[in-house]
């Protein structure tokens, strides 16, 4: 049996697992819903993790996402696949979580007076954020990589992500993003245009030895 | 140059460096820690539903209208004060005269 045509299988086997999981989360099966969190919570935490790039927040959101699908299985409509619509709930919970941190970073005044009297808050620094998953010589490359990241557009970085990151298909990110391959494929052709230029100013900014 | 293609080099070796990466785990417990938001948001929910807010809007409410009729009532009757104030030497008057006028009157009559 050829590779292809394997994994085609393997995803059908997929498909049909997952309905028949979809059935039995929508009569209230707890059973079932500690196999869907066991089955996808290393795909959700990697994702949020890629996002939010701090292992703590990306628990804390991880949870929130299953805990957001225990709520509403019930209205969940077939529309996309399990898998999609978790990685959607993934993806917005994390952003939602990026927004609001700017937004804070903004208003930072009363912030910078609360740090100043207590602890500074170690939620906030992602600068030392090491993703767990990357190769041991290639660390301090990724975190250069995962600062210029941050500095993309929120489309480019959500479809960056979820390809490089989380090593989704073209299809399934444009999927998540329910936009167009080619769409997908232009997204992240341009971050990585965008991150070429970036990191060509930082290592000029920052001189090489 | 040489520090061109040298930065050249580190910016491609750099966009590589997440190729191969393996996905990030979380340990066994996830679903337990799960499990415990969740009765936990169930037991909140059940202790403080959202009857709670309901009464102490209700109670706010009531206290401004009790404030309110009080300002009310109280000008209400504070004008009828002034109002009967300006008849208060002729009602005394009358509310305490001792002797009549026609008195003397129906005594030069007989």
């Amino acid at each position: 049996m050829s590779f292809v045509s394997q994994t085609v299988l393997t995803q059908t086997a997929g498909a049909i697992e997952d309905s028949e999981l979809l059935k039995q989360l929508q009569q209230g099966d707890e059973a079932a819903f500690k196999h869907l969190v066991n089955k996808y919570k290393d795909r959700v935490y990697n994702t949020c993790l890629g996002f939010l790039r701090n292992p703590h927040d990306a628990e804390d959101v991880s949870q929130e996402v299953f805990i957001k699908i225990h709520h509403s299985i019930a209205d969940f409509r077939e529309e996309a696949s399990l898998s999609t619509w978790i990685y959607r709930i993934a993806v917005t919970k994390s952003l939602e979580l990026i927004r609001y941190r700017k937004r804070g970073k903004r208003s930072g005044f009363f912030k910078a007076l609360n740090s100043f009297f207590n602890e500074p808050d170690e939620a906030m620094d992602e600068s030392g954020f090491m993703h767990p998953g990357i190769q041991l010589e290639n660390k301090e490359r990724a975190r250069v990589l995962f600062g210029e990241i941050d500095k993309l557009s929120e489309k480019q970085r959500t479809a960056f992500t979820l390809q490089k990151v989380e090593g989704l298909s073209y299809q399934e990110v444009a999927t998540i993003m329910e936009m167009t391959v080619p769409a997908v494929e232009s997204l992240i052709h341009r971050a990585k245009e965008n991150l070429k230029k970036q990191l060509y100013e930082f290592y000029q900014q920052n001189e090489l030895d | 140059m040489k520090n061109k293609d040298h930065i050249d080099h580190e910016v491609q070796k750099t966009l590589e460096s997440l190729d191969n990466m393996e996905r990030a785990k979380t340990d066994a417990f996830f679903y337990s820690r799960v499990q415990s938001k969740l009765q936990h948001e169930t037991l909140q929910t059940a202790s403080s539903p959202g009857l709670g807010f309901a009464f102490s809007v209700a109670a706010v409410i009531l206290i401004i209208i009790l404030n309110i009729s009080t300002i009310l009532i109280g000008s209400t009757v504070s004008g009828e004060d002034a109002q009967s104030s300006s008849n208060y030497p002729a009602e005394t008057f009358e509310e305490y005269r001792v002797f009549d006028l026609n008195y003397y009157n129906q005594l030069e009559d007989n």
